[in-house]
């Protein structure tokens, strides 16, 4: 073998191990949280900055005792990641957080002392991430029989209500409104691009009952009806269904779920 | 002891009068400020509360929402109220909401 040989190998095989090792991978899949991490919301647009520990927001709990609508209508929460920017003075204001964390509704954010309980700061309970926090609440242990699913955290949240083992709270006085009940529109049928796979039926219902109509239109269906399409691709990025779907509601690997019309 | 009383509250009447005006000036400013936030508050809840009724209205009710929900949005911007953030991202929500639903009224239209 001639020297210039040997050295075009070694160039090779260095250029082989560079590209292995810089190259960015075509996709990458997503680590799968475990169950009771499922939907949760690390919150660090001025913790760190304030030297708290970012906040862990599980949506599990917060699910079980609320609409998403309570929160992210009447009390405010936007959908996108770091949307809200709420502080500390906007939860003191009764803003947020301190809509509810005010020690009627849930615990307060800085509970006062009264004869016989000595004042605690409950900063610990929001700004758990990283540290080792023992929560009143376990996961597994709320929602030991509840119905399942196949995905996400595992729970079958619809069912879970229906069989009565939940009821949502829609309704928080000094923030919401008081509206009269909604007459829901009748299911929709939503055509499948691939072949075999069943067409969707929405049910504006299901949804309606949680979320109101303002929480989805226009800011994640400003779609004109039959005039924007929109693919799994799109809800994989997060887009349309995947707002939810995937992140915190059933996951959008179900696909039975929401393909659910009869194939004749 | 009655005359006394009677006498220092004649050479302070001045103090006194001055005293009530400032009390009222502050139960004045402070209910009116007070009655402004109770003023949005009832034109948040008018037209929030529409929503789920909004998809029966005809485009004209809705274009009237649009441009009360535009005007509260301005005010609430100027107003110092510690609720601000929060209530105008809610009834900029609402305004999208009733601006969405003439569009869609608008499409339909165009179908036919």
């Amino acid at each position: 073998m001639k020297k210039r040989d040997i050295f075009l190998t070694v160039i090779l095989v260095v250029l082989c191990i560079a590209a292995l090792t810089f190259a960015q991978p075509a996709g990458v899949r997503k680590k799968k949280p475990p169950r009771h991490e499922y939907g949760n919301v690390v919150m660090n647009n001025l913790a760190e900055k304030n030297k708290m520990a970012p906040v862990v927001y599980n949506h599990w709990l917060h699910r079980a005792l609320y609409t998403c609508r309570l929160c992210h209508v009447d009390i405010g929460f936007a959908m996108e990641a770091g949307g809200t920017k709420a502080t500390m003075d906007d939860n003191n204001n009764g803003l947020y957080c301190g809509a509810c964390h005010n020690g009627k509704e849930a615990f307060a954010i800085e509970e006062k002392g009264v004869p016989g309980v000595a004042a605690r700061k409950n900063c610990e309970r929001c700004h758990s991430y990283g540290q080792k926090v023992a929560f009143e609440k376990d996961f597994y242990k709320f929602t030991k029989g509840f119905p399942m699913s196949r995905f996400g955290d595992k729970i079958n949240w619809i069912k879970t209500e229906e069989a009565g083992l939940i009821k949502l709270k829609d309704y928080l006085e000094g923030i919401s409104i008081k509206t009269k009940a909604l007459n829901y529109s009748a299911d929709t049928e939503i055509k499948s691009n691939i072949t075999g796979m069943p067409d969707i039926i929405f049910s504006h219902k299901k949804h309606a009952i949680w979320n109101g109509c303002e929480l989805c239109h226009p800011d994640i269906f400003g779609v004109k009806r039959g005039t924007t399409k929109y693919t799994m691709q799109d809800i994989f990025a997060g887009k349309y269904c995947g707002a939810c779907h995937g992140k915190v509601s059933f996951s959008d690997l179900d696909c039975q779920e929401c393909h659910v019309k009869n194939v004749n | 002891m009655a005359m006394l009383s009677k006498r220092s509250c004649c050479k302070n009447r001045p103090l006194f009068i001055i005293y009530i005006c400032v009390i009222s000036l502050y139960f004045s400013l402070t209910s009116s400020s007070y009655a402004n936030q109770e003023s949005w508050r009832e034109e948040f809840n008018e037209l929030c509360g529409d929503t789920q009724k909004a998809a029966t209205l005809g485009q004209d009710d809705l274009n009237k929402l649009v441009a009360r929900c535009s005007k509260l949005s301005s005010e609430l911007e100027g107003s110092d109220s510690t609720q601000k953030k929060a209530y105008i991202y809610r009834t900029e929500k609402c305004r999208n909401f009733y601006i969405f639903l003439i569009e869609l009224l608008e499409t339909e239209r165009n179908k036919q």
